[in-house]
């Protein structure tokens, strides 16, 4: 099969520049509606003569150059399934020729934003399970839609096939992803579907507890100021820090929003090694996972989660995660039960065991190094705040110094004693026959599954007073994360090198 | 981690050169601040250095004159590395050590290198690398780096020859 992307690509890769030159034009409207009359009038060579023409066709000629340059860009580049070979060849002033081998691949996924809803095209995306390109996307296609869900399927199916078993029909040649799940919830398999509710219920759970405070704050002072002092004078006293408000507030209020529509109408499930995940409302996602391309597992716990007792899951796997709003999220917010039920179906791998229980905590040694962070902040604040008090004139406000600066010393110091005493309680960890369970956070809590197969390698770190107690702390490096270890004692993190070292690279 | 005493019997130790080269590059770093702190000195003595600036900088320099005296030595003293048939293991630092653990089967590039500092010395650096980040062992004499070079290599070979055997 050697094929060419959807023209609709040029248009695509240039929407940023289309749109520069929309904006330019609405914005000079009345001049270039000034020189068409001037045309029809006077005539092109007296247009021409005015010189308000050239502008114009200056902007047209680049316009054309541009689009002429993708044209041949997308003439000259050729897509080949060869066998178990993906081909990408471009044949412009720089030849380039990627030749990736199907088996490589980690994941293949499908997107679709407004524009190619629009159009009736999808775009594919692949990644190798390679640490050089874990950040970028390998191969990124556009195809019309049923060219699309054909060569997925075919290169699903080869995957299938070089992996050695056969492969249930995942495609057809002429049903979408979401089709596809609505057939397999008819034919009984078990599909993970989540409503608005559920979807109302995640955002709840998962927003950012700085991001909900500023909303409130914000809102919360507008409305007060304008009862007491009237709207004129917030507008006339404020203006410049109104404008900064209602970018912050509407900043966290979108962030609040985004999360609703990156992940409306989230469905997943499991068929064979593979999961599938779809989701988004204006850039729709369709993910392939293998599962033996699963990096890390991650269990996450944003603050309100925290608190109601609610999880989510997320996969770490090469080719998700580099754009914004790319994640392999397993699940959404759920109770504990449902959770683990749900995780027990699409990764029984990662849950014979309970992942949620049995951490021992960290070493109290590790309170002790905390406890000398705390000294270690309280003399540097300390520090500047006598700077401040004896070297900085405040007039106005002249308890400044005997009161305020030593009321916020006291405040800041008992929010870092109340954050390293959170993180003291939130780090855990224990280590499995086949893996290491990692927990790390302060007001958020992160729980990491990783396969001793999956571990790159390790990263211990001591300063002189934890090599005094024998506590070190350090990273795991995966192929394209990297964990943290919690404070744990010398011989502790020794059987987690050991374990690492005799499980080999892609086994258990 | 074993014990004090085992782990030391375990692991190489550096050539003496390789004190002489971190010494030239602490000179080198200091040497850096010293400069830049006699620069601020003649700034502010144009209007007149406040007592606290003469002061600050004072203790920078103590500072500055007791790590270029003493970090050579501790960094050369605590700096170790150990090749087994199935890790790579390098131990160093300062006041914070470092201690990185890198499983053999899992190297996927192996190289050697050697800066404008360590030619003078006649030192290399062994620079392996894993899917998800490298480890380097510096300071390594040619004849040593070129031998763990080729170790690591012979290894890695008859890992991947086993694999074959087995699949």
């Amino acid at each position: 099969m050697r094929m060419r992307c959807h023209i609709s690509i040029i248009f695509e890769s240039l929407w940023q520049f289309i749109a520069v030159i929309v904006l330019i034009a609405i914005q000079q409207i009345d001049t270039i509606v000034d020189l068409v009359k001037e045309v029809g009038t006077a005539g092109i060579e007296a247009a021409l003569a005015s010189g308000g023409l050239w502008g114009l066709l200056g902007l047209v000629i680049v316009l054309l150059i541009i689009l002429g340059i993708q044209f041949l860009r997308w003439r000259k580049t050729w897509i080949t399934l060869d066998g178990n070979l993906i081909i990408v060849e471009r044949n412009t002033l720089r030849k380039v020729k990627n030749t990736i081998a199907i088996e490589n691949l980690s994941t293949v996924n499908m997107e679709q934003n407004l524009f190619e809803r629009i159009v009736g095209t999808y775009r594919i995306k692949m990644d190798t399970n390679s640490s050089a390109t874990a950040n970028t996307t390998d191969i990124s296609i556009v195809f019309a839609e049923d060219r699309a869900i054909a060569f997925r399927k075919a290169v699903l199916e080869k995957m299938g096939e070089l992996k050695g078993f056969a492969r249930e029909e995942i495609l057809s040649e002429e049903k979408r992803p979401d089709q596809v799940i609505e057939e397999k919830r008819k034919g009984g398999a078990q599909v993970f579907h989540y409503g608005v509710s559920n979807m109302l219920a995640h955002c709840f759970f998962s927003m950012s507890l700085f991001n909900l405070l500023i909303v409130i704050l914000g809102i919360g002072g507008f409305s007060w100021y304008v009862s007491n002092f009237g709207l004129m004078t917030f507008i006339r006293e404020w203006l410049g820090g109104m404008l900064v408000l209602v970018l912050m507030v509407l900043g966290a209020a979108w962030d609040l929003i985004k999360r609703f529509i990156t992940y409306y109408d989230f469905t997943v499930y499991r068929e064979s090694t593979d999961l599938h995940l779809r989701y988004g409302l204006l850039k729709l996602r369709s993910y392939t996972i293998p599962v033996d391309k699963i990096t890390c597992l991650e269990i996450y716990q944003p603050v309100f989660s925290r608190f109601f007792g609610r999880y989510q899951a997320k996969v770490i796997t090469v080719g998700i995660g580099n754009e914004n709003e790319e994640s392999a999220n397993l699940t959404m917010a759920l109770p504990k039960a449902k959770f683990l039920e749900q995780l027990s179906v699409l990764l029984p791998e990662y849950a014979e065991e309970n992942p949620l229980e049995g951490l021992e905590s960290q070493d109290s040694k590790a309170l002790l190094v905390k406890g000398a962070k705390l000294i270690k902040w309280g003399i540097l604040l300390g520090a500047c705040c006598l700077i401040a008090g004896k070297y900085m004139d405040f007039p106005e406000i002249p308890v400044l110094a005997t009161k305020w600066l030593p009321l916020g010393w006291g405040l800041c110091m008992l929010l870092i004693a109340i954050m390293y005493l959170l993180s003291y309680k939130t780090a855990g960890y224990i280590f499995e026959e086949e893996r290491a369970i990692l927990a790390s956070g302060i007001f958020q809590k992160r729980i990491h599954l990783c396969n001793y197969s999956r571990m790159q390698n390790v990263e211990l770190k001591m300063h002189p007073l934890m090599r005094r107690h024998h506590v070190v702390c350090g990273s795991i490096h995966l192929l394209n994360k990297a964990v943290l270890i919690p404070y744990m004692r010398e011989e502790v993190a020794e059987q987690m090198n050991g374990r690492m070292i005799a499980h080999r690279w892609g086994s258990k | 981690m074993e014990n004090q005493t085992t782990e030391n019997q375990d692991y190489q130790r550096l050539h003496k050169d390789a004190k002489k080269c971190m010494r030239l590059s602490t000179l080198m770093g200091c040497g850096f601040f010293f400069i830049l702190e006699l620069i601020v000195l003649f700034i502010a003595n144009i209007g007149g250095a406040p007592g606290w600036l003469w002061i600050a900088l004072g203790v920078i320099a103590i500072l500055l004159t007791a790590y270029l005296i003493g970090a050579p030595k501790v960094r050369y003293a605590r700096y170790r590395y150990r090749i087994d048939e199935e890790s790579i293991r390098v131990r160093e630092g300062f006041l914070w050590i470092n201690y990185s653990i890198v499983p053999i089967e899992r190297l996927h590039k192996i190289e050697l290198s050697q800066g404008p500092l360590a030619r003078m010395f006649g030192l290399y650096t062994v620079t392996v690398t894993t899917a998800g980040g490298q480890v380097s062992i510096k300071f390594l004499k040619e004849e040593v780096a070129n031998e763990i070079a080729e170790h690591l290599k012979t290894v890695i070979n008859q890992m991947a020859s086993e694999e074959r055997a087995n699949s």
